[in-house]
């Protein structure tokens, strides 16, 4: 068992094993491993904060064993997933360099269908109609000498 | 028209076709979408008093004409880097939208993504805001020096993102360019190499 961590012989781990020396001791070393002989290790000693995130990842692999076979499915059928969903099971596009990305937006067809508020998008085609031509004359405001542009 | 009509709604087009080669830029006025250094006016700084770094043209939206007075008022927003976002924003900004729950939404319409100026030498990209606008007077503009000249095919994009953000209208891209070309079609001032589709 290899850790890349602390370790301590038994006896030594007897005179550390009060609260306080344990705290501090787990300060320095997230895991400690306790070993009677050399490479033997008999327990292992966690801070909290490593503990917790040991379970957080045995309930991430959980999930993503529930969910792996509706994935795959998913795919096969061609049915589009969530990205909160794939974020969720640890699955990303990896690469979110401005390169990466401009080539994915600019080849693969997205269809808009709601405005940042959540407002349903209406696309209508256009029929562009005969030039108007502009007129060049400016505004003459007698209070008022800012030159506006016209285009 | 040689564009076939596009089935995507990609606010932006490839990023090397962003930029005229910096060797034919001066054939080109300026015009609607070209980046320039940050003039020297009191609007183009930050509320902590930094000065922006770019400014792109977002009015006159055609060429700007020779014959107008060095007070003419141009509209420029400001040009800011992706980097300096919220680091959760940046593949969003990128994009222009965002997928939620299987619903793809327009996001940051305010904005207008930009790759790399061709006169940089390092890889950073950039975003305009069209919500930080500052009227600066052409002199001023002209004398901070042209960094960019944008293209007619990537100035089709940015006039559809702008739309967008102005009135809320989801045009094509192949109707925008269809605008486009006939506006350039009807303009007897227009001056410089006309694009491809016209």
């Amino acid at each position: 068992m290899v850790y890349n961590s602390f370790q301590l012989g038994t006896a030594e781990f007897r005179t550390q094993a009060t609260a306080s020396k344990l705290r501090k001791l787990l300060e320095l070393h997230p895991i400690v491993g306790v070993a009677r002989y050399r490479d033997e290790t008999e327990a292992v000693v966690l801070s909290p904060k490593v503990f917790e995130s040991l379970i957080q990842d045995q309930e991430h692999l959980a999930e993503i064993k529930r969910t792996l076979p509706m994935l795959v499915a998913a795919l096969q059928q061609g049915i589009a997933i969530p990205s909160d969903f794939l974020e969720r099971v640890g699955i990303t596009a990896g690469d979110d360099s401005w390169q990466a990305l401009n080539a994915f937006q600019s080849h693969t067809p997205i269809y808009l269908s709601e405005s940042e508020d959540g407002a349903r998008l209406t696309t209508a085609r256009m029929t562009p109609g005969e030039h108007l031509f502009d007129s060049d004359e400016e505004l003459e405001e007698l209070d008022d000498e800012l030159t506006s542009v016209g285009s | 028209m040689a564009v076939s009509p596009s089935t995507s709604h990609a606010w932006y087009p490839k990023a090397d076709s962003y930029w005229v080669d910096p060797g034919q830029a001066d054939e080109y006025p300026f015009r609607y979408g070209d980046v320039f250094s940050t003039p020297d006016h009191p609007g183009c700084v930050t509320s902590k008093g930094q000065r922006w770094s770019h400014v792109i043209i977002l009015h006159p939206s055609c060429e700007i004409n020779a014959k107008l007075a060095d007070d003419t008022a141009v509209l420029v927003a400001r040009v800011n880097r992706v980097e300096s976002l919220s680091k959760r924003q940046h593949a969003v900004v990128r994009v222009g939208w965002r997928e939620e729950n299987l619903v793809t939404k327009v996001a940051h319409g305010n904005t207008f993504w930009l790759p790399p100026l061709p006169s940089q030498e390092d890889d950073i990209d950039w975003y305009a805001d069209f919500r930080r606008l500052v009227p600066v007077d052409l002199k001023s503009l002209v004398e901070s020096g042209r960094e960019a000249c944008m293209t007619h095919d990537a100035r089709v994009y940015l006039i559809r993102r702008e739309v967008y953000f102005k009135y809320r209208w989801n045009m094509t891209i192949d109707d925008a360019r269809e605008f486009e070309r006939q506006r350039i079609a009807g303009d007897p001032n227009f001056v410089g190499p006309k694009p491809s589709w016209d």
